[in-house]
């Protein structure tokens, strides 16, 4: 009966603490399975954001391919046809009586002419495939400032290193964008882009305009008017750069970019 | 095992329900519902504890025994469920009333015709299994929902789990008790000792939760979201 009792007691006590190693062992599944999920929901959130990443990335190289093509149709094809076009004029100017009634067309389409290179220009800039990024950017400010009648100073210190040419035409857009802002809605009397190298390459857009406020421009009920700044963020998130903005400035606004430089593993890639 | 020995044990039991109950009330009304509430099943804890001692002095002990051990039962499975249903969302409602309710007279008629002094196995079984469920149930939501990386800063995840762990051995502890001291004559003070220390443990993990609060009580002593469960 002793024994009876004693084995019974036994397995008693096995079963209680089976009991509690199944509890423990359900409190340690709770935890591994919980670790797993949260990991395979952050593997998918990546993923997610690695494919928007690749269909922006993907989304702006076809609009600028298209802007190439874009720019070389009108360079070569409409340019090229204006050209011809001013010459056969000249050719008739000189069969004519008096060949200065020809002279308001061919002044015409002179204008024209340079219209479509601008055009062109804007959509492509040349310099920055030729010459890299800082001709580019001097070039554009001489271009904005012959455009707008507004002085666009161009300021540059220390070393500016060469970039991935993906890279470089990113920043183009993104100080054309800033520089076309503050032209347009500014109300600027002066605008200055300064490029700072070292470290990390640093682009300045300031102006002494009427400045903004970045969180109105960015909130929804603008209705589409922050496109620009959309874009240009979209494109400094590409870049692993960064876009401040200077508000609290005393007159108008300056809006800095802050480009890393690549590594040169990166720069061969 | 002596009887010193398990008096010992009953009231370091008893001082360590005392102190859970007083951290979970420490800086009271910066703390969650939550952990107020589970400080109140501590000191019903505590309470119950100490209950036998003053009807042992009052000479009342024989006839009433069972008595405060029912009024902890019924209290803390009415805790437990309003614990359990606040942090499943506030939903079922008619569920965690009706188990409450179903608990509370069963609880008083296991007192009045089935177990008026003797150990109190049946009462015990069905508590820790109302728990258990409970606990179950907010694991598979945890499981389900995945509401933090880190589950270990989770106060309620610490609560949980020590509940879990004492209601699962006090489950099948008690399952077993009245046929080994009714049938087999065997000691009820071994079991009873082996219920204490496991509780002692479970508190100490309850311990370790309470701590991760004061964290986040640290962190945002302000932030309304703590106050949220």
């Amino acid at each position: 009966m002793e024994d009876g009792v004693s084995q019974f007691a036994l397995i008693f006590s096995l079963a209680t603490v089976a009991m509690l190693v199944l509890a423990g062992f359900i409190i340690l599944f709770v935890v591994y399975y919980q670790k797993k999920m949260i990991q395979e929901q952050l593997k998918r959130q990546q993923l997610e954001l690695d494919f928007q990443q690749k269909m922006m990335e993907a989304t702006l190289e076809s609009e600028e391919n298209e802007r190439r093509r874009l720019a070389g149709d009108l360079h070569d094809s409409v340019g090229g046809m204006l050209s011809t076009i001013r010459v056969g004029l000249t050719a008739i100017a000189k069969q004519l009586p008096d060949p200065r009634v020809m002279e308001q067309s061919k002044q015409m389409i002179d204008d024209t002419l340079s219209s479509v290179r601008r055009i062109s220009l804007d959509l492509m800039p040349s310099t920055l495939e030729k010459f890299g990024l800082t001709p580019a950017l001097k070039e554009i400010c001489e271009r904005f400032q012959a455009v707008s009648q507004t002085p666009v100073h161009y300021r540059e210190e220390g070393e500016i290193r060469p970039m991935a040419a993906s890279r470089e035409l990113k920043i183009f857009r993104i100080v054309q964008e800033l520089i076309n802002n503050a032209v347009k809605h500014a109300e600027a009397s002066a605008i200055t882009v300064w490029v700072l190298g070292g470290e990390r390459l640093q682009i300045s857009v300031e102006d002494d305009g009427k400045g903004f406020d970045p969180s109105v421009t960015h909130a929804p009920s603008t209705g589409g008017s922050g496109l620009g700044l959309f874009n240009m963020e979209n494109r400094a998130r590409l870049m692993n750069a960064t876009l401040r903005f200077d508000t609290h400035q005393k007159k108008g606004s300056k809006i800095t970019l802050t480009v890393n430089y690549e590594t040169t593993e990166s720069l061969h890639r | 095992m002596t009887i010193d020995q398990f008096d010992l044990l009953a009231r370091i039991q008893t001082i360590t329900l005392g102190f859970v109950a007083f951290v979970c009330f420490v800086r009271f009304s910066a703390r969650s519902l939550l952990v107020r509430l589970v400080g109140f099943v501590f000191l019903a804890g505590c309470m119950a504890n100490l209950a036998p001692l003053l009807l042992i002095r009052s000479g009342k002990y024989r006839a009433f025994s069972n008595v405060p051990a029912v009024f902890y039962a019924v209290i803390t499975i009415g805790l437990f469920s309003y614990i359990y249903w606040v942090i499943l969302f506030k939903k079922r409602t008619i569920f965690f009333v009706g188990t409450t309710a179903i608990f509370a007279t069963i609880a008083v008629i296991n007192l009045i015709f089935v177990q008026k002094t003797a150990v109190n196995s049946n009462l015990y079984v069905l508590y820790a299994g109302i728990i258990i469920c409970y606990t179950l149930w907010y694991f598979y939501i945890l499981i389900r929902d995945l509401p933090t990386l880190y589950l270990h800063q989770m106060p309620m995840f610490w609560f949980n789990s020590a509940f879990l762990l004492l209601n699962a051995g006090t489950f099948f502890l008690f399952s077993f008790t009245s046929y080994l001291v009714n049938v087999l004559r065997n000691d009820l003070i071994i079991y009873w000792s082996f219920h204490n220390v496991l509780s002692i443990f479970c508190y100490l993990i309850v311990l370790i939760g309470l701590y991760y609060d004061f964290l986040q009580l640290k962190r945002a002593p302000n932030s309304s979201i703590h106050r949220e469960v």
